[in-house]
């Protein structure tokens, strides 16, 4: 066991790969939380008299309300005051009209991230917003996108340019009120990305946003809006990174999805906020809430997610099923190592009739991590011949981590099938051995086999993603043995 | 190319292996029979380096070196292949990828060049045809929900590809149809040459009807207790090992087979 | 629930006055706190959100005063197959045996129990307050059941004996008011003994009571209980139970639950597996129909090494009738080698009833082998037309169907004498489709 042992040691010790502070000049507001701080965020991005509204609407009830205590998370009070709500990257009062007036530095930040920003972005064939703290900083593709009528563009645009679409969805899937968390968002968000795909157009390439906290002491709060018309279909992907810090950063986002007749939103995201270090210092509190749509009868809303990141995630992409024979599914890799903890999984809500979904959950524990999934599949009394197919595997790697699992099933129709099917694990020795007496390192060997335990997960994921996602994973982990 | 001196292997501190000797040539194929219970995949496992197999006392030197030194991945890219009596399922690792990536381990350990998938793929086609085994199991998860054969079949495709210099079987033909037993002797045969050797693990004689051993051990109570020739098989066959137990070996050894464990 | 914490406090419910030992006044008096702070459970509560709105009134509930009649229809006493000892509780009392103890075996009277001191039993009581991992949030009835200790049964087997089959014939007496009857069950089974308990609830007539009944066993090292449980309570009735068993190395515990009756069943059913190999092996089949209303909540704590357990609970429900199932195991760090496995499978037969289920895992041991199950759904309608071509017609087929999968319970019962008096009684309340 020791020669086991230390490998995991060596794992522990893999640093946090994107943990760089990019030096350029930002304008952060004083940290605090108020009414004036809700003004001025909506002044200063030029909002219209009902947005301001909207958020001050969300803020009152947000003060009502308690942080839920529900999850299987050991989370530090957070002081609400203490945070930041906005920072943006200092550049000339008009925001920057193309990339080539993006501060250079910033750019060299998503070449560190790998985003494929620029010309790369070009030859990549994706097209890529990126929000940098609050604001975002430039959207590639813009022409090639509106030809073919698609909308993808800042939040903060949106609100300029398509007022009525932001208004008619804005919270209509993520209520303001919704949950503490997402209250606190609509009270403050700063920005975002806007997607919308009119009716009958497939989105020509995938779209792309990449999220970084940079500023100290910020909280990010940025909220995604994709609207899908009737028989349009669109791929979205979100990356995400922050410094290392020490004390813990809040990212409370939105995203609503929308998916009319015959629609089909496929929503990616590989997390890979800073975790903390080895000791449980610092880290990202992911808490996030996602919810789609299926309006309309035949609509598909698809979620996948590697979350390799962040302190403390609190997360759970779900999906309403209100068109007849719509279809939801959810595909996670959640991975916790050192001391994060993850409460993640999906809710599927049935409502429609023959509306089908699918959820396929892989969490990995190791170090003195906890991985949560929990879940819910309701099943409402009109939704006929509804069906429900859960698979959830967990595996842990070491013996001071914890891996669970909280399915709640409710079922109100006698036509409906409800299937939930859960495994815990860990490296099996004689897998392990079996690759050893071919002549595989013992670190290759375990990457291999948790590569293997993902599989149902990462071929959801478009190529790029699929082979960044793996690479997350091998550097969060690979080698570690149980 | 193996020489096996005094060996005692314990498990869970239960004694097993109690003063084992052997001894291997290269081009040479030996069987270890033995009942149920002997230590024979207890020698298979202990050369691999499985973990919880103890080396209490004793040498195994293979090619020169000290096997007990290395790792079980050393042992392996020296040439040391097992075909495992249970293969293990790998869920969602591509067998071909598996394999791809154990060759080059292997490869890269002596200092050849790694091979590109294009170059492997080129390479594993030819094996299979060589063995007369379809390439469905190259699109497959490692033995996942593969049936009783295709992994047996699937082992020794791997042994084809690595191109060990020491193979052992173990017990490799236990639980196969008389035509999957024919296709794992044809691929063994295919392999048989002078540069490498094989210790074939098994309970019972059938097997090497198809693969002619050029030397018959029985293991028992932990010890080779009878070395003799092809034909040792099957008289074994015909009397079984009760024998064993009551001065038998005497029978068996005035036949004039017995060669003697230390020869 | 004022008029319940005035009886608490001064009323003359039953066993109030007895002549108790200092430590049992004590538990009395804690309890009785924590049944003040705490109260019944809940919605917040999340162990309770799904049967909260179902409980009855709670606020008009009063403590049974103890005003005992006859013991309603003996025969009920008699139904349940297997030459056993046998014991009558009217009203949460012994008020009956028949039979002859095994040697050694001591049955006594919860009063006479804690008014001598008989060994073991304080810290039988006890345990139940200090219990690892429990998160049952009954606290509320159990508070309340240790606040009003009185009635009820202690049960010692002595090392290495076998006692062999006890049924305990629950009853309650009809009477005007709504009453709350609490009850304790405490056995003690030492080392390498081992003993069946065969638990019968079914009224005759239709009362309007709530039980509240905690059974708490320890086993001690290789000490054996199977305990089946056959709930029949008019649909008038409300039970809430807990049991809770503590086990030591290689004890083996089972249960065999079925509940085919009464208004809001709520038993909490945990196992604590204190030591190394202990095995609990819990089994239950609940069948709804009409209004009613069926809450398990099972769990396992693996607290020590090499631990098994195995759940296995189907359900059926018709009408506007609700099940709900928590299935639970939590392997606590440093329980390697532990086992757990869970099924639960449903069946709805009603567009208007409801099966909420949840199997639970959490784990914090890596040398683990675990697994659940759980679906929802209908009888498989290929065999259905397997049997209508057969001959039967679709109600046959469906009720031979529905029957078998509440059979797969009873048949897992060692006893096959019992296991056929089981399913023949499920069968006759088998739920019927709208």
């Amino acid at each position: 066991m020791s020669r086991e042992q230390s490998t995991i040691d060596k794992r522990v010790e893999q640093k946090y790969q994107h943990g760089f502070v990019t030096d350029i000049e930002s304008d952060t507001l004083a940290p605090g939380l108020s009414e004036d701080v809700i003004r001025f965020i909506s002044n200063h991005k030029g909002e219209p008299e009902w947005l301001l509204d909207w958020r001050l609407n969300a803020y009152r009830h947000w003060l009502g309300m308690r942080q839920p205590e529900w999850a299987h998370l050991k989370i530090d009070a957070i002081d609400f005051q203490k945070i930041s709500y906005f920072s943006e990257p200092k550049a000339d009062k008009d925001r920057p009209q193309s990339l080539d007036e993006v501060d250079p530095k910033l750019l060299e930040t998503y070449d560190k991230l790998g985003v494929p920003l620029h010309e790369r972005a070009r030859l990549a064939g994706v097209a890529v917003d990126a929000v940098f703290d609050s604001v975002s900083v430039g959207t590639t593709f813009k022409k090639e996108l509106s030809k073919a009528g698609v909308i993808f563009c800042s939040f903060s645009e949106a609100v300029r340019d398509y007022p009525e679409l932001v208004r008619k969805y804005l919270g209509s899937i993520v209520p303001p009120r919704d949950n503490f968390f997402a209250a606190l968002n609509s009270a403050v968000f700063s920005d975002g990305s806007f997607v919308f795909i009119p009716r009958g157009v497939r989105c020509p390439m995938e779209l792309s946003t990449y999220f970084r906290i940079n500023a100290a002491e910020t909280g990010q709060f940025e909220r995604t809006l994709i609207i899908a018309e009737e028989n349009s279909q669109v791929s979205y992907l979100e990356g995400c990174t922050a410094p290392m810090r020490d004390e813990n950063q809040l990212h409370a986002a939105v995203v609503e999805l929308i998916a009319l007749e015959d629609a089909n939103i496929k929503y990616s995201t590989v997390q890979n906020w800073y975790p903390g270090d080895e000791h449980g210092v610092g880290g990202i509190y992911n808490f996030v809430t996602k919810r789609g749509d299926c309006r309309g009868a035949r609509s598909r809303i698809s979620w996948t997610q590697v979350e390799t990141g962040s302190a403390i995630t609190w997360k759970y992409p779900s999906c309403v099923l209100r068109g007849d024979d719509s279809v939801g599914e959810f595909y996670s890799v959640a991975l916790t190592n050192n001391y994060q903890q993850a409460d993640t999984g999906t809710k599927m809500i049935h409502i429609g009739r023959n509306t089908r979904s699918k959820i396929i959950s892989k969490g990995i524990s190791a170090g003195q991590g906890q991985n949560a999934y929990r879940g819910l599949v309701r099943i409402t009394p009109r939704a006929d011949n509804s069906r429900n197919y859960t698979q959830c595997d967990s595996m842990l790697i070491g013996k001071r981590c914890g891996a669970h699992t909280f399915p709640y099933i409710e079922v109100r129709n006698p036509t409906a099938k409800v299937e939930h099917e859960a495994t815990t694990s860990r490296i099996g020795e004689d897998q392990l051995f079996y690759c050893l007496q071919r002549g595989i390192s013992e670190e290759d060997a375990v990457s291999m086999i948790v590569d293997g335990f993902c599989k149902q997960v990462f071929r959801e994921l478009p190529m790029e993603f699929a082979v960044e996602a793996k690479a997350l994973l091998e550097v969060s982990l690979e080698g570690a043995v149980g | 190319m193996l020489t096996i001196k005094n060996l005692h292997a314990s498990v869970d501190g239960m004694e097993i292996l109690k003063g084992l000797d052997l001894e291997v040539n290269a081009g040479e194929i030996h069987a270890i029979m033995g009942p149920n219970g002997a230590g024979k995949s207890t020698l298979g496992n202990v050369l691999a380096g499985r973990e919880g197999y103890e080396v209490t006392a004793g040498e195994i030197i293979f090619r020169g070196k000290n096997l007990l030194d290395l790792e079980p991945e050393q042992r392996a890219c020296e040439g040391v292949f097992l075909a495992f009596q249970y293969p293990v399922e790998i869920p969602g690792v591509n067998n071909t990828y598996f394999l791809r990536t154990a060759l080059n381990a292997q490869r890269k350990y002596r200092g050849e060049p790694e091979l590109d998938s294009a170059g492997f793929l080129r390479m594993v086609r030819e094996k299979l045809e060589i063995l007369h085994i379809g390439d469905g199991l190259l699109h497959r998860a490692v033995n996942e929900g593969f049936s009783g054969g295709e992994k047996k079949r699937n082992e020794i495709f791997q042994m084809a590809v690595l191109e060990p210099a020491l193979a052992i079987l173990d017990e490799t033909d236990s639980g196969l149809d008389i035509d999957a037993l024919k296709t794992v002797a044809d691929g063994v045969n295919r392999l048989r040459d002078e540069t490498r050797a094989m210790l074939v693990i098994t309970h019972y004689q059938r097997l090497l009807d198809y693969i002619i051993p050029d030397k018959v051990h029985v293991l028992a109570q932990g010890r080779l207790v009878v070395t003799g020739g092809a034909d040792l098989a099957l008289k074994l066959e015909e009397q079984g090992y009760a024998w064993l137990e009551d001065g038998g070996i005497e029978a068996l050894e005035t036949d004039g087979a017995n060669e003697g464990p230390n020869s | 629930m004022s008029e319940l914490h005035t009886d608490l406090q001064s009323g003359n419910w039953s066993g109030k006055d007895l002549n108790l030992p200092g430590w049992a006044k004590n538990l009395r008096k804690n309890a009785a706190e924590q049944f003040r702070m705490h109260g019944f459970p809940k919605r917040t509560d999340e162990t309770w959100k799904y049967t909260v709105s179902s409980l009855q009134d709670l606020q008009d509930i009063r403590l049974d005063r103890g005003t005992d009649t006859g013991y309603p229809g003996q025969s009920l006493a008699h139904d349940l197959p297997g030459s056993g000892y046998r014991v009558n509780l009217l009203n949460g009392r012994m008020v009956g045996v028949k039979g002859t103890l095994p040697s050694g075996v001591k049955l006594l009277d919860m009063k006479d129990a804690l008014e001598s001191e008989t060994d073991g039993l304080q810290s039988v009581l006890e345990t139940l307050s200090g219990l690892q991992g429990s998160r049952t949030s009954s606290h509320g009835f159990s508070a309340l059941n240790t606040a009003t200790l009185g009635a009820g049964l202690y049960i010692h087997v002595p090392p290495g004996v076998d006692a062999g089959r006890m049924h305990l014939n629950w009853a309650v007496s009809q009477e005007e008011t709504t009453r709350l009857i609490n009850s304790r069950i405490c056995l003690l089974i030492e080392a390498g003994a081992s003993l069946e308990i065969v638990e019968r609830f079914g009224n005759l007539q239709n009362s309007t009571h709530t039980t509240n009944v905690v059974v708490q066993a320890e086993l001690q090292n290789g000490a054996t209980l199977n305990h089946v449980r056959l709930q029949a309570e008019p649909d008038s009735a409300c039970l809430i139970t807990r049991t809770e068993i503590s086990q030591l190395s290689n004890s083996d515990y089972s249960y065999f639950g079925f509940d085919l009756g009464g208004r809001v069943i709520r038993h909490d059913l945990h196992s604590s597996l204190l030591g190394p190999g202990a095995k609990a092996n819990l089994n239950g089949a609940y069948l709804l129909d009409g209004n009613r209303h069926v809450d398990n909540h099972a769990r396992v704590d693996h607290i020590a090494p090499d631990g098994q357990s195995d759940q296995y609970f189907r359900g059926v429900a018709s009408g506007s009738s609700k099940a709900v199932f928590n299935t639970a195991v939590c392997v606590h760090p440093g329980a390697d080698g532990s086992q757990a496995s869970q099924s639960n499978a449903n069946i709805l037969l009603s567009k208007r009833a409801e099966i909420d289920t949840k199997p639970e895992l959490e784990i914090y041991a890596d040398e683990v082998i675990a697994s659940h199950g759980a679906t929802v759904g209908q009888l498989d309608e290929q065999a259905v037309f397997y049997l209508r071509s057969r001959g039967l017609n679709e109600q046959q087929a469906r009720e031979i169907l529905t029957t078998a999968f509440c059979k797969s319970v009873s048949d897992r019962l060692g006893d096959p004498e019992l296991a056929t008096v089981i399913s023949q009684r499920m069968m006759d309340v088998m739920p019927q489709a709208d």
